[in-house]
């Protein structure tokens, strides 16, 4: 049997669950009231649904994490790491960059979190770049369109 | 970041969300939530929609487990909750995800061991935590919640294994959802495991004989590698459960301290419902009474009244609702209220001296008016115009503990307590005690005392209270009855408190007929019976005061002790039980219970018994009942329960002293038996119990209790009254 680490790793949060293990844990959530489950349950089936392969299921899993965040001030700086991979994983790395950030404001000089920094950071810079190719993409042609129109005018 | 914030919103009306995303904009979520944004509203709405459909959706997916597979309805859930029409899956998500800077900036320091160890351990390696210093801090600080989750899979695996096996054994069952064991337990491991594994297992399924019969070193390295983690890992599932209870402890006292907030709301509620309803009672008081005299001799005083309150009575009279009969406004122009608001200019002090000589005078005139004639002032006060009807009822005694008190009034007679009786929970209270022959009147909400009648010339044996006439009948041992004006009594109190501790003005009416002492005494619909040591039962006309019957119960008399004439002069203290222990009347229908021990049901129309309940063995001395029993008490200790229909005993148990009164509402049947508690009967657990018992070695003993939805009132030996919660 492994250790179990402190925290989890951003490979951790791309290793499925079993459906049967994430209904369990979702039963366990709701036989405890839901909203008003335990924090551990809650983070629990958060986590599970974080790992799952479906995007509105990682999605349900950051905002119960959210609401872990605003209603335990004790448990903020580990929710905001698993925020930080939650928010990876579905393709907000903005958010994931804030809160990163956020997190090693309050803990300089950590080096799991400053890992974690320069993957979301890393992810970014390709992404705008993407994004940018897009953009010019998009302008260069509608250069083009509007210089044939133009030509054609002439 | 706040600058950004700024800088984005007045970007954020042109912007639109998908550009935005496009050139990775990173304060989105900002942007949106703006003030300025045309989004704000519109996103607002679909939030507060989305919180509560998700609820449902939630929940809804746990009902409709059997339907659907696991992985459709978990996906669905999903899908769900961040579906709205009014933003896309993706903005709803990132407005229910967001954290505004505030909340991410507010992150406590390092001072709790929690984030103390949190940051410690960030700061190993990834992935390679040194097992050592794991354990050894493991055993200070509290695990994170993904310990807390990794910690719980092996859990959650042996109950998917367990079910599974049961599965295999019970083929009929098709889905995990349609097996019976599922639905008991939705899906709690926790409480699975405790039901499968009652033996506990070492790691890889070894067998502890193994250990002890193995030679080979790398084995036994290997298992207790193996017991290590395994080890590690319920302590970390302890710590995971401990945190549980820590955050039930916390849930609990919020719990406990919203229940106190919206307890005291209903405290303030019920006084203010009761303040209302006295002053509307006042109002209408005050209208009859200006209808029936007219005031027409008074009219320059009031032109005067008039005149100065002009002003404030055009704006400010709320009784102009209440003056259905045509008289003129300015008529009640100095009803409490409005002497109060009128003479808001002018102090409190003057609005309490103006308050006074006016009202005295009109109630002296009235009183003036009326002594020659008792029979008249009876007839005009016990009139249904005077009916009132209570528009509230009180329930905040439902939502104390059990047996708590709720207000105690101390030494309200310097002896003990004879007999007390109150109208409604918070209410008033009337008393009185031995060698005392007046009347005291308490408040229940404000705990002081409001009024004290004096007229009886002795001690006060019996009462019963009225809240639609707002009137009290007592019945003493001077062999009289009377019959009390209560809101006039508080007036005279008020007044003068001197002159009122000796005066009989709020006695309405005398009813004298009796030869000897009154021992019981009970009204209803239009008429009063009265039971007395002359032997005799009375009925009395209400409206006449006239007595119309007189039962003679002499075949009663004869009870266990011996030598009943002797006890009942008129000074003696009685020893011994009265003849007529306790009636109660109900329309036509009177019960009564006697020296003898036998309850007699009556039929007033005609004056003779209908019914005999024999069973108790010596003088009854408490009685009542209501549509559907009787219950008795008696000096032999028992109490017994009998079936008004039937006639018969439905129940009956006993103390250990005699039953000295009792009262009863559907719940509960309370009992003083002369002890230093009350006993309580919880009629539908069947469940015995005491209340008001008290600590200390010399402890007064309980005589009196009354009894009205949950609010149960003492009288104590020692002269005390208590009011406790059941």
């Amino acid at each position: 049997m492994a250790k179990i680490n402190f925290l989890p790793t951003l490979q951790d949060s791309f290793e499925p669950l079993l459906p049967q293990q994430v209904e369990i844990l979702r039963q366990q959530f709701l036989s405890e009231g839901g909203e008003t489950a335990s924090i551990q349950s809650r983070f629990n089936y958060a986590w599970g649904l974080i790992k799952s392969m479906g995007l509105d299921d990682q999605r349900l899993g950051i905002k119960l994490l959210t609401d872990i965040y605003k209603e335990s001030p004790q448990r903020r700086r580990e929710c905001l790491y698993y925020l930080t991979i939650g928010c990876y994983k579905v393709g907000e790395y903005s958010m994931a960059k804030r809160y990163v950030d956020t997190l090693l404001e309050h803990e300089p000089g950590n080096h799991q979190i400053k890992a974690l920094q320069g993957m979301v950071e890393d992810k970014i810079q390709r992404e705008t770049v993407r994004g940018v190719a897009v953009a010019t993409g998009v302008v260069a042609s509608a250069a083009a369109v509007a210089a044939f129109f133009f030509r054609r005018r002439r | 970041m706040s600058n950004h914030d700024d800088h984005f919103s007045h970007l954020g009306s042109a912007l639109s969300t998908t550009a935005a995303a496009i050139f990775g904009a990173q304060n989105l979520e900002d942007t949106i939530l703006s003030y300025s944004s045309p989004y704000k509203r519109v996103l607002h709405k679909a939030m507060t929609n989305l919180g509560s459909e998700g609820a449902v959706v939630n929940f809804r997916g746990r009902k409709d487990r059997g339907t659907g597979s696991f992985q459709s309805l978990s996906s669905n859930n999903g899908k769900e909750f961040f579906q709205n029409k009014f933003a896309d899956s993706k903005t709803s998500f990132k407005v229910l995800s967001y954290l505004s800077d505030d909340q991410l900036r507010d992150i406590p320091s390092e001072f709790d061991g929690t984030n103390l160890s949190l940051s410690k351990k960030l700061l190993t390696q990834n992935g390679e935590p040194n097992s050592k210093s794991n354990k050894k801090k493991g055993q200070k600080t509290e695990p994170t919640l993904f310990q807390g989750f990794e910690a719980s899979l092996p859990v959650i695996n042996e109950t998917l294994h367990s079910e599974n096996k049961l599965l295999k054994n019970d083929e009929d069952s098709k889905t995990i959802d349609q097996h019976p064991h599922r639905h008991h337990h939705g899906g709690k491991p926790e409480m699975d495991q405790n039901e499968f594994n009652d033996q506990f297992t070492l790691p890889q399924g070894v067998e502890p004989e193994r250990i002890t019969n193995s030679y080979s070193l790398s084995f036994l390295k290997s298992v207790s590698s193996g017991v290590i983690d395994n080890l590690d890992l319920l302590e970390i599932q302890k710590k995971v459960a401990a945190s549980e209870i820590r955050e039930l402890d916390y849930k609990l006292e919020r719990l406990k301290f919203m229940r106190e907030l919206a307890f005291k709301r209903i405290a303030k509620i019920e006084q203010n419902e009761l303040f209302l309803e006295n002053n509307l009672n006042v109002a209408r008081d005050r209208i009859s009474f200006l209808q029936e005299y007219g005031l027409q001799k008074e009219e320059d005083d009031i032109d005067e009244e008039r005149k100065e309150n002009e002003d404030e009575d055009i704006i400010d009279n709320p009784q102009h609702s209440l003056d259905e009969d045509g008289n003129r406004p300015q008529d009640i122009a100095e009803s409490p209220l409005n002497v109060h608001k009128s003479n808001e200019n002018h102090g409190l002090e003057t609005e309490a001296n103006a308050n006074s000589p006016m009202l005295s005078k009109s109630v002296y005139q009235k009183l003036k008016v009326k002594d020659e004639k008792p029979s008249k002032k009876l007839h005009e006060f016990y009139n249904d115009k005077h009916k009132k009807h209570r528009k509230t009822y009180p329930t905040l005694q439902q939502y104390y503990t059990r047996g708590s008190q709720i207000s105690s009034f101390p030494k309200s007679h310097d002896e003990s307590i004879i007999c007390l009786d109150f109208d409604v929970p918070f209410g008033t209270l009337a008393t009185a005690g031995h060698l005392d022959h007046s009347i005291k009147l308490w408040n229940l909400s404000k705990k002081n005392q409001v009024g004290q009648m004096t007229g009886h010339h002795a001690s006060i044996n019996c009462m019963q209270l009225d809240n639609q006439y707002n009137m009290l009948i007592s019945g003493g041992r001077d062999a009289v009855l009377k019959l009390w004006d209560l809101s006039l009594a508080y007036q005279l109190y008020q007044e003068d408190t001197e002159f009122a501790s000796n005066s009989e003005e709020a006695c309405v009416y005398t009813f004298d007929s009796h030869l000897d002492e009154i021992t019981a005494l009970s009204f209803d619909s239009g008429h009063l019976v009265s039971g007395s040591q002359d032997r005799t039962l009375r009925q009395w006309d209400l409206s006449t005061g006239k007595c119309v019957q007189t039962i003679d119960i002499s075949f009663a008399s004869r009870g266990q002790s011996t030598s009943s004439l002797a006890s009942s002069s008129l000074l003696s203290p009685v020893v011994e039980a009265p003849v007529v222990g306790a009636l109660q009347c109900f329309d036509a229908a009177l019960a009564t219970g006697t020296k003898d021990g036998i309850v007699r049901l009556w039929d007033m129309r005609s004056g003779k018994t209908i019914r005999s309940l024999e069973g108790h063995t010596d003088a009854i001395t408490t009685l009542k009942f209501d549509s559907r029993n009787l219950v008795t008490g008696s000096l032999d200790r028992s109490i017994r329960i009998w079936d008004l229909r039937t006639g018969t005993l439905a129940d009956a148990f006993a103390y250990e002293s005699p039953v000295l009164e009792l009262d009863f509402d559907l719940q509960d049947i309370v009992a003083a038996v002369g002890e230093n508690g009350v006993k309580v009967f919880d009629r539908e657990n069947d469940k015995h119990w005491v209340c008001a018992q008290s600590e200390e070695e010399d402890a007064s003993i309980s005589q009196f209790v009354k009894y009205k939805n949950g609010y149960l009132i003492e009288g104590r030996s020692n002269g005390d009254v208590n009011a406790w919660a059941i």
